[in-house]
């Protein structure tokens, strides 16, 4: 017991010494108090007010919470694998209880620590009307559990896995996989309902559904909520994240028996290497394209393999959303569109958070960067390597264009056509341009941020800035001031873009020398 | 005559900490130059401005008379440094490894079919250019930094504590091959605390101290270094006591002192008085056996000890 208490203190000790935390809390606290104000501001434009303002919180920390919960409880044990502390730990007669709990624990109190923060903040959402105390009651209490399921699954994925990446994959695969696979099993077992298998399936599935803390705050916000806080979704969520944290103990020993070396070989290595055909062919001229084409992107096999999953991703939805026989081709071409943009701003969000950590976190860096090149041709060149990593989308995308092209020009044809669709266009990809810079920048100088948690950390700033900017300039003006606003927006975007852009290249030379 | 380095009153802060104070040093080109001091007397911090990877501050650094803080890339063409940890992509085979530097030093693909090959023979890991770095021994894996290295033909290694954590054997072989790099005309900038290995490898040497120069020279200076005494080492067939007895009547005797674990004498006298001749010749005189009788030059070690306590003192 005293050396679970030894880990909780020392941890809570240097949470309690970093300003970092507090000052999280601290801006999570203006912001709610932010969107207080400007809510208050809406009070006689919009209907309930309090009770959007509430259900606008409720559902970021829901997102909060599964993001990046699932990644900060994901690097729990993960954290002591690649330090190869975890060893050490052991020998020093900590046990999996001690470890497990230790390391569980301050985090699940920093987390909740986040989410009280806001409560006496929320509370005042009565005061503007449209939501009663009991609802926010159980929508924090359906938040906590879902925060305790969450801790749970992220801590048991670092258990089993060796690398915090592998981690906050892995939960928040399975936490994905929950929300989508009980919606599919729906519908692909609709019409098989009074049969034994068909029953099982929509049960299982609905059950996973009422699970959801997302579902959950939806119905708790909806007019006339009189239940218990004690819903199916907080007690399921309580007693599956109880079973997760025992069978995370029973695991632990066998999972964290051997130690793994960072910057091993991946999946395909090992197959390369199993099969004995060892040639990636020879280095290309540019060689920095030529090994992150190879190290990040995995070669043109794996890239071909990716092609063929994304393709066959997209041709499944389009079927299955029942597109119609008549215009098949021209549907099937814009769900190809739509989903290779989505996944090309993914992509090159996680391209760009692994591209130059990587080689830090290999110590290759400073190797690299003595090349008689300047540092501005070595980034780029990186840039270009990692790139390739999204050929696949691309392909899907060109493929999409290619069997829809009138609509898709006429579409593009409209945007360009109409100044103010311009204007937002532009504005929403400058968001996506400085969520990925900001997400890189994160990736080089935060030692935290590992690619799960630069981007998804990233893409809520920048949602959150644009809702918190746009949600003020937006009071008060004409409709006919939105292009001057967009105008202004992206002249800002741009502004920050280069700042961030420079202030990437400037770390990446200066980390060569430390 | 150029210098390979020239090291001129260089000073670098890291915030408030002062990592280098002042050092001046010069390599001579085609000398094998060892760089020695304690952790975080700035060895690392030094090597690094050296390579251009830190701009300095403070002071001059020119390499092959280029400076470090202008020709950046002419220095890059001709150096090669090996960084005290291992940096490299465990997740290519050797021979990928090598041809990936070569093709990034801008070889043509003829071009690196040779030099990766003298590369690998040099190295002498010819036999396992197929195998994956992830798979080597720490040994191996060192000798496949100091190929990729040797990629561009550099006329100036700079090698941060290269022999750290290797085996014995491992550490021979590889200076072996720094031996033979000498020979091939490189001029060789070696960082470590192993300092038996380069007093016997090196030509010259650089003892630094929480950021100061405090020796710099050819190796023998370093070993010859004598304190205000001279002091001789003599084996003989008697203990330390009887040899006190026996050189009674030579004038000028300080002290008699044995070696501990050794059967070795050192002995101190006063220059002034008397020498080593008179010495030699009171115990043979007395009929004893001398076995071995010689100046007592200093190890690098006790230098090193010396240099930097007194650096402490101060």
């Amino acid at each position: 017991m005293n050396k679970f208490f030894a880990l909780v203190r020392r941890a809570l000790q240097t949470e309690s010494r970093l300003a970092r935390g507090h000052g999280f809390r601290c801006l999570l606290g203006i912001f709610v108090l932010w969107t207080l104000v400007t809510t208050r501001w809406e009070v006689f434009n919009r209907g309930a007010p309090g009770l959007n303002l509430f259900r606008s919180m409720s559902y970021y920390n829901y997102f909060f919470i599964t993001i990046l919960g699932t990644a900060y409880f994901a690097t729990a044990i993960t954290e002591e694998k690649e330090e190869r502390t975890l060893g050490l730990l052991k020998m020093a007669g900590v046990g999996a209880t001690s470890l497990i709990m230790g390391k569980w624990t301050p985090r699940m109190i920093s987390a909740f620590l986040l989410l009280s923060v806001q409560i006496p903040f929320t509370v005042l959402a009565i005061t503007l009307g449209g939501v009663l105390w009991q609802q926010i009651g159980a929508v924090y209490f359906a938040l906590f559990a879902h925060l305790f399921f969450v801790g749970s699954l992220g801590l048991f994925c670092s258990v089993l896995m060796s690398t915090t990446t592998g981690a906050c994959l892995l939960a928040l695969g399975s936490l994905l996989g929950m929300s989508i696979l009980p919606l599919i099993a729906t519908g692909l077992f609709r019409n098989a309902s009074g049969s034994l298998l068909g029953d099982m399936v929509l049960n299982l599935a609905s059950f996973f559904r009422s699970m959801h803390a997302f579902q959950s705050i939806g119905f708790t916000l909806s007019t006339g909520f009189n239940s218990s806080w004690w819903s199916i979704q907080v007690i399921s969520n309580l007693i599956v994240g109880g079973i997760i944290l025992a069978v995370t103990w029973a695991i632990f020993d066998i999972c964290t028996r051997n130690e793994k070396e960072a910057g091993g070989l991946g999946y395909f290595d090992r197959l390369r290497k199993r099969l004995q055909s060892k040639g990636r062919g020879r280095v290309w001229s540019a060689a920095l394209v030529w090994k992150d084409y190879q190290l990040l992107g995995g070669g043109g096999i794996f890239l071909f393999l990716k092609f063929a999953l994304y393709f066959g991703f997209v041709l499944f939805f389009a079927l299955g959303t029942g597109i119609s026989r008549s215009r098949m081709l021209e549907n099937l071409g814009w769900t190809l569109i739509g989903w290779s943009l989505f996944f090309f701003v993914f992509e090159t969000a996680i391209m760009t958070a692994r591209l130059y950590r990587n080689e830090m976190s290999n110590k290759t860096w400073a190797t690299l960067i003595m090349l008689p090149r300047s540092s501005k041709e070595m980034i780029y060149s990186k840039l270009i390597g990692g790139m390739t990593t999204t050929l696949p989308v691309v392909a899907c995308f060109c493929i999409g264009v290619v069997l829809t092209p009138d609509d898709f020009f006429d579409a593009l044809g409209s945007i360009m056509s109409e100044a103010e669709a311009v204007l937002g266009v532009s504005y929403f990809v400058m968001q996506i341009v400085i969520a990925i810079h900001l997400s890189t920048y994160f990736s080089i100088s935060q030692k935290w941020a590992i690619w799960p948690m630069a981007v998804f950390l990233s893409g809520f700033i920048v949602f959150i800035a644009n809702v918190t900017v746009m949600g003020c300039l937006f009071i008060g003006i004409s409709p006919g001031d939105a292009s001057a606003i967009l105008f202004m927006g992206n002249v800002a975007a741009l502004i920050i873009t280069i700042v961030i852009h420079y202030n990437i290249g400037k770390r990446l030379i200066a980390v060569a020398g430390e | 005559m150029e210098h390979a380095i020239e090291i001129n009153n260089v000073s670098h802060l890291f915030k408030q900490h002062r990592a280098l104070d002042g050092i001046t040093f010069n390599v001579a080109p085609q000398s094998l130059h060892g760089f020695v001091g304690p952790n975080g007397a700035g060895k690392t911090t030094t090597l690094k401005l050296i390579c251009t990877l830190l701009k300095p501050q403070m002071g001059k650094i020119r390499v092959f008379d280029h400076d470090v803080r202008n020709n950046v890339k002419a220095i890059r063409r001709r150096i090669g440094y090996m960084p005290d940890h291992f940096s490299m992509y465990r997740q290519m085979t050797v021979f990928e490894y090598l041809d990936f530097f070569g093709a990034a030093y801008g070889f043509t693909l003829k071009e690196r079919n040779r030099i990766v090959g003298d590369v690998l023979a040099l190295t002498d890991m010819d036999g396992r250019k197929d195998d994956f770095i992830q798979g080597l021994s720490r040994g191996m894996q060192q000798r496949v930094s100091l190929a990729r290295v040797l990629v561009n033909d550099p006329d100036l290694l700079l090698l941060d504590e290269p022999a750290s954590g290797l085996d014995p054997r491992a550490r021979i072989e590889l200076m072996e091959i720094l031996r033979e790099l000498r020979r091939m005309g490189k001029t060789i900038f070696i960082s470590s605390h192993i300092l038996s290995e380069l007093a016997e490898l090196c030509d010259s040497v650089t003892i630094i101290d929480r950021g100061k120069t405090k020796y710099s020279g050819p190796m023998e200076g370093l070993l010859d270094q004598a304190t205000e005494t001279p002091t001789y080492r003599i084996r003989i067939d008697l203990p330390a006591e009887d040899v006190e007895t026996a050189l009674s009547q030579v004038p000028g005797l300080i002290s008699v002192e044995p070696l501990e674990g050794r059967s070795d004498m050192r002995i101190k006298i006063d220059p002034a008085l008397t020498d080593s001749n008179q010495v030699l010749a009171a115990i043979i005189a007395q009929g004893h056996t001398v076995i071995n009788f010689g100046r007592d030059q200093r190890h690098l070690n006790e230098a090193f000890m010396d240099l930097t306590e007194r650096g402490v003192r101060n």
